[in-house]
């Protein structure tokens, strides 16, 4: 090995502590940075293929062209995959030039399936002549969407599109002056739905509906494509000579980064573009300092080094072996360490992430790209390489002889010196000596202080940063509050309830649903007496009070109540009309749910109906003495309370009333509720709520209620269940976030304190063979630090503030939110800055003084 | 014959403020193998000359060559090479590498230079410094003497042709401090090398074939005592 490797390595090991500190900074920051671009890789591709999965894989694509064309086209060997889509003709659906005014009969071939992507929701793909699969979409706009469902048989009149002597396509807009010619009528059975197709745009002429191609047809055709280097695909479209001009996928582009990734960037700028500073500002300065300080260390053996015949570049050398070996250590641990971070964060919270970035049915993976990575150690390796270079060529500038004597570090100014009679009597000499050894000192010092005030700001923007994000009302989050899975809420009549029941059974029956229950939900606006409500201030700004009326089963409403250890005979059988009472009121308070009561008694209550009918006034809730005044026909005695719902009910912030459906039938029925204020809810459990949602979504639709326009389906279990993750996902990544910011800030200010009194070891020294103790030496340092504490907040502070406004008026533009003083991170800042500060400067000196000070003047070595 | 000749040297220190004339016209000759005792009061300017002949420090004006070459004409390049190979410092304190031992602080100069260490010299060497046996020591865990025997290793592990020492026995008590000329001498004869030796101590100037006397940078006295 090379004397100069070897004299590195010995001084690394030397220096354990600082080694050790130092690659700890290099971990920390080659961290950081990569999980910062695996993150931002990792969305990157979840954007890709959240737009593969809806809108294919094709990249660029051809509008109408004769098979000749497409001959010439897909000869070429630049092409992966060539999609051809026949375009059989048109027929009109309305007369609304641009609204969907086609249908347009499309013959898929094998690969049109494959890089089109439709994906079938319910029964299957056309496998012949006269059979058809219709988009989704166009059930649900369409009002006669009764009349394309599977099985149906119907035909169209089909022609061409023409427009003037050109042939129109699906790729081509409509045309004012397009005309539909030579139609004939043809009949289709519909055998399938599907949905997403990603060709067919918002904007496209009519709706796609799939068929088999027709063998030796000369019929015009679309072309789709995917290419073998995407990079190269502009050039390579203008190399085909049609007088056609493709049209592009831009935003795949875009996400495979081909097309300017400039906008992707625009998404994650603002707050991300501040984290990116704070990230590498920190980051940077830890290095830089780690380097600075190993190398001022060593001046003096730079110096001798010098002296006995070492080259400039050799020194220089010695600092590029020192920063290679850390690097070497530090890169990979780094990168290793950054990638488990994230790739566990994103185990958990990926599906969160998923709902900050955007929404999708499939959760967010870890992606390591090797750009990500090479990106990262790159900027490591910069910022190392920057760190160790500037230092050296600094200390390059001192002379040999300089260093040897250590002239620099011992001549005072002439007018630092000066110091009144005065001062040493006002303060006493320790103070006199601390505040000319600051004064003197000023730029070693400065370091010191720049490295304090950076580590406050980083810490407190952090904190702040978190703050925001958490007090800002989106991310309020519901919790989960039913045992629900999945939802069918219908809030249209056409569908009665007697079919949403039958459909119930079969779904039961047949797919991997666990339980399911139907229930009716009826809203009631309700006047309920001042002096009943827990909340009366309330009251008097909302004068009516709702209630949910919750009508159940028969033998649902019965196993609940046995299961609350109630009985439910009187419910069931009775002459006297019956309901339970739900009353627990959730709110939302400082970001908290909170529960409260809305009723302040539980006893002795009715929902009386007596002037409903008679007066046309709202139903009454009251209180009432002996229960013969209740009207058995008109009145619901609330007899029993419940604390728990039963599957299917969800709490919120009203009154619930749960009824069996006998009751309903019997008392309610007459009742006119408003047509909105009335549904009928499926309530489903199961394991695998993604594939059941599918199958429930496919039975609802083979029966005819159609997801969306009928009603619609919810997974529930997915949503809170992201929301829930949404919510770890910022407190994960912000607290990650502010614990690596604080780390490198200790470890920025340890390092630069430090190196600064080891630095003086020759100082001190002087001043204990003048006499000073040691006890008095630590005081003096300790006044020192106080100086230097006190710059550090002068100007630690307002600069705190101000990135507190920055962050303050980059959130605000998103989210409504108040602009919060950041107090207690500040003053766990300046406790946490002494604290450093005190603890380094007793752990540099202890380690001094157990070296003999006066051994150091004598025995110079270096 | 000629080894070493410094020609109207000055050196003005803080040229701007503070102005320190530390050498002022200073000339004169060294022929090769001669001992040479510098002595002068404290200031006088007797280290900064000495710097300025092992090419560590550049005269503000005037020439030195070495061996009929120009010292100050070199680039920075060319200079540290002939100052690891043509001149042997040795310093008051011992100014060792605290991390590197007794033999790999002796042998920096060669492999600084990518050579191969002579084991042979190396043993020689070890031999007159009677370090054989403290050859894996680390600096602190040697005497005073015994650093100083470490650092004429090092300063004549390169076979140079001029060796200079500034105040070598400044540090050290009457016995090491013999024992150190002692040395300086031996190798001076042996090798025939030339040995310039900055010293307060008269015993130690009296050796010396030749003695300069320097006062506030100029040369006051040039006394051949024997030939
Ligand atoms: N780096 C320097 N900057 C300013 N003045 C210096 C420097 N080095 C030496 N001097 C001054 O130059 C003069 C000669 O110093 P020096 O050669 O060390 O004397 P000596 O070795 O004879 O004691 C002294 O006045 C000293 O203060
Ligand atoms: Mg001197």
């Amino acid at each position: 090995m090379n004397v100069f490797s070897k004299l590195t390595i010995k001084n690394l090991k030397q220096n354990k502590i600082r080694t050790f500190i130092t690659i700890i900074g290099v971990i920390l920051s080659t961290a950081m940075f990569t999980a910062v671009t695996t993150i931002l890789s990792s969305i990157q591709t979840y954007l890709k293929e959240s737009v593969i999965e809806q809108e294919g894989s094709w990249q660029m694509a051809y509008g109408t062209l004769t098979s000749n064309e497409v001959q010439t086209v897909i000869e070429k060997e630049q092409i992966q995959t060539a999609a051809t889509v026949q375009i059989q003709g048109y027929a009109k659906r309305n007369e609304e030039p641009f609204q969907k005014s086609y249908f347009c009969f499309a013959g898929f071939s094998k690969e049109a399936y494959e890089i089109l992507n439709p994906k079938l929701i319910g029964g299957r793909f056309p496998q012949q002549e006269g059979e058809i699969a219709i988009p989704y979409e166009m059930l649900l706009y369409d009002d006669n969407a009764q009349e394309y469902n599977i099985g149906q048989t119907t035909s169209f009149s089909i022609g061409k599109r023409i427009d003037g002597e050109r042939l129109l396509g699906q790729l081509d807009y409509y045309s004012k002056t397009e005309e539909l010619i030579d139609t004939t009528k043809q009949t289709f059975t519909i055998v399938g739905i599907y949905e997403s197709l990603g060709a067919e745009t918002f904007n496209t002429v009519g709706y796609t509906m799939i068929t088999i191609p027709k063998q030796n047809s000369q019929m015009p055709q679309d072309l789709y494509l995917t290419v073998n280097q995407p990079k190269n695909i502009f050039s390579f479209a203008h190399t085909i000579a049609l007088e056609k001009e493709p049209i592009f996928h831009t935003i795949l582009l875009r996400y495979q980064g081909v097309v300017d990734n400039s906008r992707f960037y625009h998404v994650i700028e603002g707050l991300a573009f501040l984290i990116f500073i704070l990230i590498t500002g920190g980051s940077v300065i830890l290095i830089y300092n780690a380097f600075s300080i190993s190398v001022s260390e060593r001046t003096k053996q730079f110096g001798l080094l010098t002296s006995i015949g070492a080259t400039k570049r050799q020194l220089h050398k010695m600092i590029r072996i020192e920063a290679t070996i850390v690097g070497m250590i530090g890169i990979p641990l780094g990168i290793l360490s950054g990638i488990i971070g994230i790739g566990i964060t994103l185990k958990f919270i990926g599906n969160g992430l998923v709902q900050l970035v955007g929404t999708s049915k499939h959760g967010m993976g870890l992606s390591i790209s090797w750009i990500s990575i090479l990106t990262s150690v790159l900027l490591s390796s910069f910022t190392i390489f920057i760190s160790a270079w500037i230092p050296a060529i600094r200390s390059g500038k001192i002379s040999p002889m300089e260093v040897i004597r250590q002239t620099k570090d011992i001549r005072i100014p002439k007018k630092m010196v000066k110091t009144s009679k005065g001062l040493y009597n006002l303060f006493g000499f320790k103070w006199v000596l601390s505040l000319k050894n600051y004064r003197r000192s000023k730029k070693k010092y400065k370091s010191i202080i720049i490295s304090l005030v950076l580590s406050m700001v980083l810490f407190i923007s952090a904190s702040s940063f978190v703050s925001y994000l958490n007090n800002s009302s989106s991310f309020v989050l519901q919790d989960a509050i039913s045992e629900g899975d999945i939802y069918f809420n219908s809030y249209n009549e056409e569908i009665s309830y007697s079919r949403l029941k039958e459909c119930l059974n079969k779904i039961l029956q047949d797919s991997i649903v666990e339980d399911g229950k139907i229930i009716q939900r009826a809203i009631l606006d309700v006047d309920v007496p001042f002096e009943l409500l827990e909340d009366s201030e309330q009251a008097i700004q909302e004068p009516t009070t709702t209630i949910f009326l919750y009508i159940m089963e028969n033998q649902d409403f019965e196993a609940f109540m046995q299961s609350q250890n109630l009985d439910p005979k009187p419910y069931l059988t009775a002459n006297q009309n019956r309901g339970v009472l739900f009353d627990q009121k959730k709110y939302i308070k400082n970001g908290r749910y909170q529960q409260r009561k809305i009723l302040n008694s539980h006893t002795n209550l009715a929902l009386s109906f007596t002037d409903t009918f008679a007066k046309q006034e709202l139903p009454k809730l009251i209180q009432f003495q002996a229960i013969e005044n209740i009207h058995t026909t008109q009145d619901i005695l609330l007899s029993d309370v419940v604390s728990t719902l039963p599957l299917g009910v969800v709490g919120s912030d009203s009154l619930i009333i749960l009824l069996p459906k006998v009751q309903f039938e019997r008392f309610l029925k007459p009742y006119k509720f408003s047509e909105y204020s009335i549904h009928t809810r499926l309530v489903f459990q199961a394991k695998d709520h993604i594939k059941a949602y599918e199958e429930i979504q496919r039975y609802l639709l083979e029966n005819g209620i159609i997801n969306g326009k009928y009603g619609n389906l919810y997974n529930i279990a997915q949503e809170t269940q992201g929301d829930r993750s949404t919510l770890m996902a910022v407190r994960v990544l912000s607290y990650g976030f502010i614990i690596l910011i604080t780390l490198i800030a200790i470890v920025n200010v340890f390092h630069t304190i430090s190196t600064n009194i080891s630095l003086r070891k020759r100082e001190f020294a002087m001043l204990c063979s003048v006499g000073m103790t040691s006890k008095d030496l630590k005081q003096v340092t300790r006044y020192e630090c106080l100086f230097c504490i006190g710059r550090s907040i002068l100007y630690g502070i307002p600069l705190s503030i101000l990135m507190d406004y920055l962050i303050y008026h980059a959130i605000s533009i998103g989210v409504e939110i108040k602009m919060l003083l950041p107090i207690l991170p500040t003053l766990i800042a300046i406790i946490g800055i002494t604290f450093i500060i005190f603890f380094t400067m007793w752990y540099s000196v202890g380690k001094l003084n157990k070296e003999n000070t006066i051994d150091v003047l004598k025995n110079e070595n270096i | 014959m000629e080894i070493l000749k410094v020609e109207n040297i000055t050196k003005i220190y803080n040229p701007n403020e503070n102005e320190v004339k530390a050498l002022n016209g200073v000339s004169f000759s060294v022929e090769r193998g001669e001992f040479v005792a510098i002595i002068g009061s404290s200031g006088s300017g007797k280290s900064t000359l000495l710097h300025i002949i092992g090419g560590v420090d550049r005269p503000t004006s005037g020439k030195v060559y070495v061996d009929g070459r120009d010292v100050y004409k070199q680039s920075e390049e060319e200079l540290a090479i002939f100052r690891r190979r043509q001149v042997g410092l040795i310093y008051q304190f011992f100014n060792l590498i605290p991390v590197l031992n007794v033999w790999e602080n002796i042998t920096l100069p060669v492999l600084m230079d990518g050579r191969k260490v002579n084991e042979e010299w190396l043993n020689e060497l070890l031999d007159i410094l009677k370090l054989q046996n403290r050859k894996s020591h680390l600096p602190n865990q040697l005497s005073g003497g015994q650093q100083q025997r470490v650092s004429i290793g090092r300063a004549l592990m390169n076979g140079p042709a001029v060796v200079l020492a500034d105040e070598p026995t400044g540090n050290l008590d009457s016995k090491n401090s013999q024992e150190i000329i002692s040395l300086l001498k031996y190798s001076n004869r042996k090798y025939n090398q030339t040995l310039i030796v900055i010293t307060h101590d008269e015993s130690i100037a009296l050796q010396a074939d030749r003695v300069l006397a320097i006062e506030d940078g100029k040369i006051i006295r040039d006394e051949r005592i024997r030939k």
